[in-house]
């Protein structure tokens, strides 16, 4: 096996180490952001950039939810170029987009929604209780004064303090009550809901199998060669 | 299901632990210098004699004492209180803080024949004109 490698990389070296060897860049339009490229039937390329012999080539180009879209093109010596690839969606694709999107749709309804809204709840809750807790340290301050308070007038200004601050802690003390209820509500409500969109729903999955999945490919370049094999 | 169940009486428990009415506030209503109060008599009718004056009148001599525990954490040095004794005529008198920390006063009033001496006394505010927290007390000579 060593041997082999051995010979590939010393024979590729004399072979395309001194050729005339050009860059290649495909610009593949795809939304995916992944594409894979078959040139000559030989080589096989992940990348956007090779290198070629001058000549003409042909390169099939697919991506996931692609057709395949097969491109002649030119290579000069010494010249960079670049092939414009443009790719249609398959048929299977535009199902997939439509499922997908039905998919998010019912997830959101059944995750996003009550977890954004016991999220909030929360956050409510939160706020409610905090400003409680300071009302009552404040309330606390001052029940502290009206013991002390040595005289009438002080201690009908401290109660009618009290009795500003109590209202307003328990207005607090209700708002946190009635959100920490909404909240424990959505909250089974996101558990609910959730747990039948994942007894009810299967996530769409795009057939992704490369067309060349089984292919292998060496690819030569300046500075002797690469071989690559199509694992999955 | 039972940890569900389990998880949402936790939390609903826990709930309910947080932000009760507040106690000091819902019971703030003992000192005495309060419109509102709710405690208890806070001054003592120590006593109710006869004396005599150095111009040898015979005079009517109540001492009544207001317990350091019943008076406001900021102990003034001294404090009105309004008082009336049997038919007589309302009056404002002042008490003041003794050496034991306690507040004592004596009130003197002419004897009108009388041998039971009912004693109606509450704090005393100048401005505004008020009086509260009138409790009544009767002994006899």
């Amino acid at each position: 096996m060593r041997l082999l490698l051995l010979f590939f990389l010393v024979n590729s070296g004399l072979a395309w180490g001194q050729s005339d060897s050009s860059v290649v860049k495909f610009l593949v339009e795809v939304d995916n952001g992944y594409f894979e490229i078959l040139i000559d039937d030989k080589i096989y390329l992940k990348n956007y950039k090779t290198k070629l012999p001058p000549g003409l080539h042909t390169a099939k180009v697919w991506s996931p939810g692609y057709i395949t879209n097969e491109v002649s093109f030119n290579v000069t010596a010494g010249q960079e170029s670049e092939v414009h690839v443009k790719m249609a969606h398959t048929n299977q694709h535009a199902q997939f987009e439509r499922d997908y999107a039905d998919y998010r749709m019912r997830f959101h309804k059944s995750l996003t929604v009550p977890g954004t809204a016991t999220l909030a709840g929360a956050l409510t809750t939160g706020t409610f209780m905090m400003l409680a807790y300071d009302k009552k340290r404040t309330l606390l301050g001052l029940v502290d004064s009206y013991y002390a308070a040595p005289s009438y007038n002080e201690v009908v200004n401290y109660k009618e303090q009290i009795n500003v601050n109590y209202k307003k802690y328990n207005r607090y003390r209700y708002g946190y009550y009635v959100a920490g209820g909404l909240t424990v509500g959505a909250l089974i409500t996101t558990f609910y809901t959730y747990r039948k969109f994942k007894q009810n729903n299967e996530e769409p999955v795009l057939n992704s199998r490369s067309p060349f999945a089984d292919r292998f490919s060496w690819s030569p370049n300046g500075y002797g060669c690469t071989f690559k094999w199509r694992i999955g | 299901m039972k940890r569900y169940v389990f998880a949402i009486i936790s939390v609903g428990l826990l709930f309910a632990s947080c932000l009760k009415k507040i106690d000091e506030v819902e019971n703030a209503s003992t000192n005495i210098f309060d419109p509102n109060y709710t405690g208890g008599q806070w001054w003592v009718y120590e006593d109710v004699s006869l004396v005599t004056n150095s111009n040898n009148d015979t005079k009517i001599k109540i001492d009544i004492l207001v317990p350091e525990e019943n008076v406001p954490t900021l102990n003034p040095v001294g404090f009105s209180v309004w008082s009336q004794l049997n038919e007589y005529e309302g009056r404002v008198d002042s008490l003041s803080v003794d050496y034991s920390g306690d507040y004592s006063g004596a009130l003197i009033y002419d004897p009108d024949g009388s041998t039971d001496f009912c004693l109606q006394l509450g704090i005393y505010n100048y401005d505004p004109d008020t009086i509260v927290n009138v409790f009544s007390e009767c002994k006899s000579l």
